[in-house]
């Protein structure tokens, strides 16, 4: 148990590690001079070139990966070169607004996707063939266009949610921070029109956002339940009498689940690079809309920082679902008292 | 013979998947606590006639004509809440595969569990609790309440074969299909399993169908055999007769492939010539003519139906079955004065 | 070279060079966090040019394990296997590749072992172009003689593998195999997965094979009425350990180890009731775990179960006066 522990966490770090140096070697490939940036374009070469020196811009390529990484570790992420604010504050003020609008969208995946893909698999026929050419097309849908065409007939048509404006109305307050999602906050406080007014601005970018991962996860879910029904232990359920739609919920859906599981890393994946595009379409105030300015202004701190951290949260998804794998399998689950009796 | 008193009574079924027939016609009389083998070779339509039963044919597959009575009780294949009813109270299976015929991620006494509270809603926890650990004990896995809460994987092979037996017999019923019941156990542990399954369905006087390609394993559980080829019974004889009165080619052409007997009578194995018809192509008349030496014309005309003996408990299709039969007579004792 | 000596009682004619040579060998499985598990303990037996050795036993007695090791599919970890002069526990690499040829084998699954875009024909030239036997042309009348000797005529060269039934592709499997002309060919369970019938058209077929060729089989069966019809010698393995070796007529009909009697009568029996073997049937399970001293089979045994000698001392394999070896303190107690 104990090793089996030490080799993750060994395979964690070498991952992260990995990481770092791919995205800072690809970042300071791509043309453009960040000193420019932090100068300004009227600056003198000389200024350019000083900022330069000072930023450590000429040093050899290893020197500043040990010196960027050696900083990021003490907890210092360095500084916008475009506005000068502190990197680790600027995402850690920022960090909520993306992680509510990601764990809503998540929910709304796992839930649609596992209703729809039951049902399909259960029912085959039309409604299967029906589901599975949705999930073909939400898996292709880009998440900004969506967005776009979510407020187009939701808020702008049919004017039954808010446009695209942030989190929360601007003549409302934001509920005293607790967990930082503003809907549990908000309940939290007994603000129950700040609530709904969160709720309701949540609505539209978390479907958007949720549409990629949902899909993928119908495919797998629909895959796997139609593997488990050939199963002979469906058969054998079935002739102790049981009816096909109960057998097929208790058996074949929590089968096909477990290895669902191992999946969490792709959907993390996919929600934070849905989140860039979506949270920039609904002027969300997360650290996606961050990352989209960071790009555009060649901020390495800001891009650095999102990468390792896009990283860091992609192997902590992988370990928890192996954790997680291991206490609902049964055949996973290491017993007191020998593996066999 | 009273058709109420039998405990499976399936009348000219017929079974077709798709467009194709699979099984064409098929009769089989079980009386109570009667063991019959259903033996033939992969394709012969054994397993669906045995999945027809249960009403769980795969999809597709859907029962075309004839009927099946289950203990007296007429089946109504449409009626899906009286199948339900059914199935794992008047008839139960054991399959194959014991590690695959239970689900992985419930634990064993859950899955006992399902097949009594299913039929026995207003059972409490407790009861169904100790019938589980009464059935546990009934099939022989030792320290049962302990293993209640274990799963199949934490079970050997033999023991998770005795758990579906215990499933099957939980509600006493009437006909236990067995399908291959011990293809993938180890000689030994058939040994005890079928053993156990001889000794629990003898006390609880239920009716077996065991399907199996394992002519031996027939010979030493079952009273009566009934041998298929291409969708149809070709022959049915009792278990003591099938050695030396073999009355169909088929089943003559069946034993001399067994290299046991060969073994014993020191000669050459023999094969059938050929491979079975595809169900989508049966020839007319008898399916197995165009691999039969003792085929004459009129078998590729029509099938003949002749009852061997005066209890009509040996029949077989075939139209020169008198002589084949004398054949086997023969070879049988060839056989015994070889072994001498 | 030192010709490793022990008692070999079933050898053949006398003066002939055994053309397998296991001695001693060993191989054990590691499990995590805990003592190894022998799979194979101290194994020895002899096989000679144009024998059938056939090894029977429950599902986990290491039979698998053994073929495995001598086609060097896994590597043993103590003791020789000899092929004619060389000891394959000691090759590796090209070595190794290169005495392969002279090692083929037959698996149970024909399908999986088969490639399913490959026709009949390039199936069984394959093994020659790999190991650059012949030219071209002479691959394919090679390769298509080979199979109309096993009943697969010209119609079939061009079939691919989910053209052909079962018995066919065990067929196209055996002359992928026989091909190469192999002096020990292993055949894994070769007709678990076929029909009954069909069985004995394979086992046939191999028969004539090794009249016509003189290969040499190892035989790993389930089936033991298909090994007492097809082999000459038997080898029956309990919890990696030879318990009983010696001519098949005598193992099946006058068994001397009780394990040996109790599996030979636990096979279902085709025969009329009163002919049939009394059923011996065991306590406990095949994977039951070796005891800590005494006779590995003793907690299951109906000889030696409540034996003070059987609970204490492991038995050797000692040979018997009819040129057999049994390991038990009380060989030919139990008699089927």
């Amino acid at each position: 148990m104990l090793r089996s522990m030490m080799e993750r966490l060994g395979s964690v770090i070498i991952t992260l590690l990995l990481a770092s140096i791919v995205s800072f070697v690809i970042l300071r490939a791509v043309p453009g001079d960040p000193a420019r940036t932090v100068v300004g374009p009227l600056a003198s070469d000389d200024a350019v070139a000083a900022v330069r020196q000072q930023l450590g811009l000429d040093d050899p390529l290893p020197v500043q990966y040990w010196n960027y990484i050696t900083q990021f570790l003490s907890g210092d992420w360095g500084y916008s070169y475009s506005n000068g604010a502190d990197v680790a504050t600027v995402i850690a003020a920022r960090m909520p607004a993306t992680l509510e609008l990601a764990f809503f969208a998540f929910l709304i995946a796992v839930i649609a996707a596992l209703v729809i893909a039951t049902v399909a698999s259960y029912r085959r026929g039309v409604f299967g063939i029906v589901s599975k050419l949705l999930a073909i097309i939400g898996l292709g849908t880009p998440p900004f266009w969506l967005g776009l065409m979510l407020i187009i007939v939701f808020s702008l048509g049919l004017g039954l949610l808010p446009g695209p404006s942030g989190r929360l109305a601007g003549f409302l307050e934001p509920p005293p921070q607790i967990t930082g999602f503003y809907t549990i906050d908000a309940l939290f406080a007994g603000d129950f029109t700040a609530f709904s007014d969160a709720l309701a601005r949540l609505i539209l970018p978390a479907c958007a956002l949720a549409v990629v991962p949902g899909a993928f996860l119908v495919r797998l879910l629909v895959a796997n339940q139609s593997e488990v029904m050939q199963a002979p232990f469906v058969t054998v359920v079935r002739a102790k009498g049981v009816s096909r739609w109960i057998t097929h919920l208790r058996h074949v859906v929590h089968n096909a689940l477990l290895p669902t599981i191992g999946s969490a890393g792709v959907i993390l994946a996919t929600l934070i690079t849905g989140s860039v595009m979506v949270e920039t379409i609904y002027d969300w105030p997360g650290i996606g809309s961050t990352l989209v300015n960071g790009i555009q202004r060649q901020d390495f701190a800001v891009v650095q920082a999102f990468i390792l951290l896009s990283a860091f949260l992609y192997v902590l998804a992988n370990l928890a679902a192996d954790l997680l794998l291991e206490l609902v399998d049964p055949r996973l689950r290491v017993r007191a008292g020998g593996v066999r009796a | 013979m009273n058709a109420e008193q039998l405990a499976l009574d399936i009348q000219h079924l017929k079974i077709s998947y798709g467009p194709v027939e699979v099984i064409r016609g098929v009769d089989i009389q079980v009386q109570p606590g009667e063991k019959i083998g259903i033996v033939g070779e992969s394709g012969s339509g054994k397993s669906t006639v045995a999945l027809g039963v249960m009403g769980l044919l795969a999809e597709g597959g859907r029962i075309t004509d004839g009927s099946i009575s289950i203990a007296g009780k007429p089946v109504n294949y449409e009626d899906e809440k009286r199948l339900n009813a059914m199935r794992g109270k008047d008839v139960s299976l054991v399959f194959q595969d014991p590690l695959s015929s239970l689900d992985p991620v419930k634990s064993i006494g859950n899955q006992i569990a399902e097949a009594i509270r299913w039929h026995n809603p207003r059972m409490s926890r407790r009861e169904i609790r100790d019938r589980a650990i009464q059935l546990l004990t009934a099939v022989g896995v030792p320290d049962p309440a302990g293993k209640l809460s274990q799963y199949p994987h934490e079970y050997s092979g033999g023991m998770r074969q005795r758990v579906l037996i215990a499933i099957a017999i939980a509600n006493d019923p009437a006909v236990l299909i067995a399908d291959e019941p011990t293809t993938a156990l180890d000689v030994t542990t058939q040994a005890q399993v079928m053993e156990l399954l001889d000794s629990l369905v003898e006390r609880l006087g239920i009716a077996v169908v065991l399907v199996t390609h394992d002519i031996g394993v027939v010979a030493e559980f079952c009273d009566r055999v009934l041998v298929m080829y291409s969708g149809r019974v070709v022959e049915q004889v009792r278990v003591e007769d099938i050695f030396d009165r073999a009355a169909h080619p088929y089943t003559a052409a069946l034993l001399d492939s067994l290299p046991s007997r060969a073994a014993e009578a020191h000669g050459e194995l023999k094969w059938i010539p050929g491979s079975p018809p595809p169900m989508t192509d049966v020839p007319p008349g008898c399916a197995f003519a165009p691999r039969c030496h003792w085929a004459v014309e009129e078998c590729s005309v029509q099938p003949a139906a002749r009852v061997i003996d005066a209890q009509k408990l040996h029949t077989a299709e075939c139209h020169r079955a008198e002589e084949v039969q004398a054949a086997s007579r023969q070879a049988g004792g060839e056989k015994e004065a070889a072994h001498a | 070279m030192p010709k490793v000596s022990h008692a070999h009682a079933e050898t053949e004619p006398a003066d002939a060079a055994p053309l397998l040579d296991v001695a001693h060998l060993h191989h054990s499985y590691s499990r995590r966090g805990g003592a190894g598990y022998d799979v194979l303990k101290d194994v020895s037996f002899q096989i000679f040019p144009g024998q059938s050795v056939g090894v029977v036993g429950e599902s986990g007695c290491g039979k698998s394990t053994l073929a495995r090791a001598i086609l060097r599919l896994i590597s043993p970890h103590a003791g020789s296997i000899r092929l004619g002069e060389t000891d394959l526990v000691r090759l590796s690499g090209r070595a190794l590749r290169h005495e392969r040829r002279r090692l083929q084998m037959v698996f149970q699954d024909p399908f999986g072992s088969l490639d399913p875009r490959m026709t009949v024909q390039q199936l069984v030239e394959q093994p020659l172009h790999v190991h650059h036997i012949g030219e071209k042309k002479d691959r394919r009348s090679r390769a298509a003689n080979m199979l109309a000797d096993l009943g697969l005529g010209e119609t079939f060269l061009d079939r691919l593998p989910k053209q052909l039934s079962g018995g066919q592709r065990q067929r196209v499997a055996i002359a992928r195999a026989l091909v190469l002309d192999p002096e020990l060919t292993v055949l894994d369970e070769p007709i678990s997965a076929l029909d009954v019938s069909v069985q004995a058209q394979v086992l046939t077929l191999l028969r004539e094979e090794q009249r016509k060729l003189g290969t040499t089989y190892l035989f790993i069966a389930h089936d033991l009425a298909a090994a007492e019809y097809f082999c000459d010698t038997i080898l029956v393995l309990y919890l990696g350990q030879i318990v009983e070796s010696g001519p098949a007529t005598q193992v099946f009909t006058d068994p001397q180890h009780p394990y040996s009697a109790s599996l030979i009568s636990a096979a279902p029996d085709p025969r009329p009731a009163g002919k049939r073997r009394e059923r011996i049937v065991l306590r406990g399970e095949p994977q039951a775990q070796r005891p800590e001293r005494g006779c590995p089979f003793a907690p299951r045994c109906p000889v030696g179960f409540e034996r003070e000698k059987c609970r204490s001392e492991v038995p050797d394999l000692t040979p018997t006066d009819d040129g057999r070896r049994v390991a038990c303190h009380y060989p030919g107690e139990l008699s089927i």
